[in-house]
C-alpha cells in the first residue's frame, strides 16, 4: 500500500489502512520512545497513544512531510509530555514534602537496561542511559534518533523541524556533554 | 583512582556501548491494544456525556419543580384572599362619568 492509500485510507477510517500503519511502524515507535522514556511499561503505553492520535487527528496531516516524519513528531512530543508531566510532579512533590503534605515518593526513573544492547555492553549502556537522562530535551531527542534509529541529519532535521546545521550542533554538543558526565562518573569511582 | 587515559577508555567505551544496538521490538498485539484503547475511551466519552446531560436534566427538572410549587403557592394564596376582601361595587359608564363632574362628596367644596 502506497503512503498516498494509507493517508486516504485512514482518513476514511478504514480499519485495514490503520493495521498496516501500526504494523508498519510500531517497532520504530517503540523504539524511539523506549530511548526517551527509558521504561518499557511507559514506552509501551506512549506508543499505543501515539497511534490513537495518529487515527483521531489524520484529518490535520497537511502533506507537508512524509507520513513517518509526522508520526515520528507525536512520538517525540507525546514522550516528552509524560516527562515533563512526571518532572511537574515531582517539582511539586518536593514543595509540598517540605509542608509534609506529601508522602509518596519522589519519581526516579529506575536504572535503564535496553533488551537489544550487547551482552558485554549491558553495563556501560546503563551508565550512558543514565547520563543521557540528564541531557536538555532537543539534545536527548537528537542523540536517541542518531543512535537508537540510524536517523541521519537530514532526516533529524526534518522530524525536529530544524535545519540540518543545528542538529549538527545538538549532536555535538551532547556527545560533549556526554563525555564530561561520563568522566565526571568514572573519576568519582 | 583512574589515570586520565583510563576514564577517557572508558567514557568512550560507554559512549560507544549503544553501537550494533538491536531494535527492541514491541508488543506483538500492539493494534488489538490500540482498538481496545479507543473502544474504551469512546466509551467513557460518552458515559462523561450521559452523566452531564443526566446533571443538567437534574438542574432542569429542579428549576420546573421551584417554578411550578411557587407558581401554586402563589395561586392558592391569591384564591384565598378574595374571601377576606369587600365585594367590589361595579359601576356603569354613566354613574361613573356622572361622579366624575358631580361629586357626591364634599371633598372640593372650599
Amino acid at each position: 500500500m502506497t503512503e498516498e492509500a494509507l493517508i486516504n485510507g485512514l482518513l476514511k477510517r478504514d480499519e485495514t489502512a490503520f493495521k498496516t500503519v501500526v504494523d508498519t511502524y510500531k517497532n520504530r515507535i517503540y523504539n524511539t520512545v523506549l530511548g526517551i522514556l527509558q521504561d518499557a511499561d511507559d514506552a509501551e503505553d506512549v506508543t499505543q497513544d501515539v497511534f490513537i492520535k495518529v487515527y483521531e487527528n489524520i484529518g490535520k496531516f497537511k502533506g507537508e512531510a512524509k507520513l513517518s516524519t509526522w508520526i515520528y513528531r507525536i512520538a517525540i512530543t507525546q514522550a516528552m509530555d509524560l516527562i515533563r508531566y512526571r518532572n511537574r510532579k515531582k517539582r511539586g512533590g518536593f514543595i509540598l514534602s517540605l509542608f509534609g503534605a506529601n508522602k509518596e515518593l519522589l519519581y526516579e526513573p529506575p536504572d535503564f537496561e535496553h533488551p537489544g544492547v550487547l551482552a558485554e555492553n549491558k553495563e556501560q549502556s546503563v551508565i550512558l542511559f543514565r547520563a543521557i537522562n540528564k541531557l536538555p530535551e532537543n539534545q536527548k531527542t537528537a542523540f536517541i534518533l542518531q543512535k537508537m534509529e540510524d536517523k541521519g541529519q537530514r532526516e533529524i532535521a526534518e522530524i525536529m523541524q530544524l535545519s540540518e546545521g543545528a542538529v549538527e550542533s545538538l549532536l555535538s554538543r551532547a556527545k560533549g556533554n556526554l563525555k564530561k558526565m561520563l568522566s565526571a562518573y568514572y573519576q568519582s569511582l | 583512582m583512574k589515570t586520565p587515559e583510563e576514564i577517557e577508555k572508558l567514557s568512550n567505551a560507554a559512549l560507544n556501548s549503544l553501537n550494533h544496538l538491536q531494535p527492541a521490538e514491541a508488543n506483538p498485539f500492539l493494534f488489538a491494544k490500540i482498538k481496545h484503547k479507543i473502544i474504551q475511551q469512546r466509551q467513557e466519552a460518552a458515559a462523561t456525556h450521559i452523566r452531564l446531560m443526566f446533571r443538567l436534566s437534574a438542574v432542569l427538572l429542579l428549576f420546573i419543580g421551584i417554578n411550578a410549587g411557587s407558581f401554586y403557592v402563589i395561586n392558592k394564596w391569591q384564591v384565598a384572599k378574595p374571601k377576606t376582601a369587600k365585594p367590589i361595587k361595579t359601576k356603569s359608564g354613566v354613574e361613573a362619568v356622572s361622579e366624575e363632574y358631580f361629586p357626591t362628596t364634599n371633598a372640593y367644596s372650599y
